[in-house]
């Protein structure tokens, strides 16, 4: 198998997981509700792991479709990023949910709009992938096309970190907070390779950007997994 | 129209009544009541006062302090808390929802959600 598969597939199966447990959840969460609600607040969160789980699936059957039809797999570029985007959308939502409620649904569908008009841009216009001898997909994306995606994508990312982070500093649980920073890197990671993406000009970049997104995903299944992991490693007794 | 009178024995009917008071001080008698009236299992006469909580009333309560938090955030709970507190120190082992437990942030309550 080709590196691009085998991290696109990684990053994908990290994240399609982490969205299913959170989901699951949420699901428990409904049949014995929580007192006081903040339910949403899951549903969301579940909502923006499986959007970028969703969106690496995508991106990852385009890695395996470059040789057999690379029209085809330029079409999963913005296919994927409407679903990514869909997914930061509904992050942005858990971090205005907490901070600034009364504006949650008119941000959201700013977000939303905003990411559906520019998935659309990028259908008109689809790149063509190809892979290069050392079996790295290069998405060929035009330096003005990929530097948008890349401000947009990077402001939307610190404005969620920043919501994120805010909230996170209150939390006194040492095994929450812990859970809470690793949230934040993982979408430092993740974000950052995967907009890196847009710009890489070399195979090496490729590569790179690959193998941080992949890192940003299993980080992301470490903070979902956290308590679990704490209790089996004995690193905390009862929080 | 005909006006119901609260049940002076049930505290989460007393206490759900002064969070109503305090929202109503805070963002007007108005959106404070049709807040609470868009909560499943709350009613609330025209005086703003709780006449009914649906069972579980632990829960009917915090859904009626999201409702509120939904329009103003974490500052909607903190002054719910400072409404009931007189009444909590009367009643120390009532079970309350999570938003009115000491220390309570909506952060740590999502992160310990899943």
């Amino acid at each position: 198998m080709f590196p691009s598969n085998i991290s696109l597939s990684a990053t994908a199966l990290f994240l399609i997981g982490s969205g299913a447990w959170v989901f699951i959840s949420y699901l428990r969460s409904l049949k014995a509700p929580a007192v006081g609600g903040q339910n949403q607040t899951l549903r969301y969160f579940a909502f923006f792991l499986l959007g970028i789980g969703v969106a690496s699936s995508i991106w990852a059957l385009g890695s395996f479709l470059v040789e057999s039809n690379p029209t085809l797999a330029g079409f999963t570029y913005p296919l994927g990023l409407l679903c990514g985007g869909i997914g930061l959308a509904y992050f942005t939502r858990v971090g205005v949910n907490l901070v600034i409620p009364r504006y949650e649904k008119l941000i959201f569908w700013l977000f939303m709009v905003g990411n559906i008009l520019s998935a659309a841009a990028g259908f008109i216009d689809p790149v063509v992938p190809s892979r290069t001898a050392a079996g790295v997909v290069v998405w060929n994306i035009s330096y003005s096309r990929g530097i948008n995606v890349m401000f947009i994508g990077a402001a939307i990312t610190i404005f969620n970190l920043a919501l994120f982070s805010l909230e996170a500093l209150k939390v006194k649980s040492r095994i929450l907070k812990i859970r809470a920073i690793v949230i934040c890197g993982a979408l430092i990671f993740y974000m950052g390779g995967g907009l890196a993406h847009n710009i890489v000009a070399t195979p090496g970049q490729t590569i790179l950007a690959d193998i941080t997104t992949a890192v940003g995903a299993a980080l992301i299944l470490i903070a979902v997994r956290l308590p679990q992991l704490a209790r089996q490693l004995k690193l905390i007794k009862n929080e | 129209m005909t006006e119901i009178k609260t049940d002076p024995k049930n505290t989460y009917q007393e206490l759900a009544t002064v969070i109503v008071a305090k929202q109503a001080s805070i963002i007007g008698e108005k959106l404070a009541f049709e807040k609470a009236w868009r909560v499943e299992g709350v009613r609330v006469d025209s005086k703003g006062r709780v006449v009914q909580l649906a069972e579980p009333q632990v829960e009917t309560l915090g859904r009626l302090i999201d409702e509120y938090a939904r329009l103003s955030g974490e500052s909607a709970v903190k002054f719910s808390q400072q409404a009931v507190d007189s009444i909590l120190q009367k009643n120390p082992d009532l079970p309350l929802p999570e938003q009115l437990k000491k220390g309570y942030s909506p952060m740590e309550h999502f992160l310990a959600s899943f």
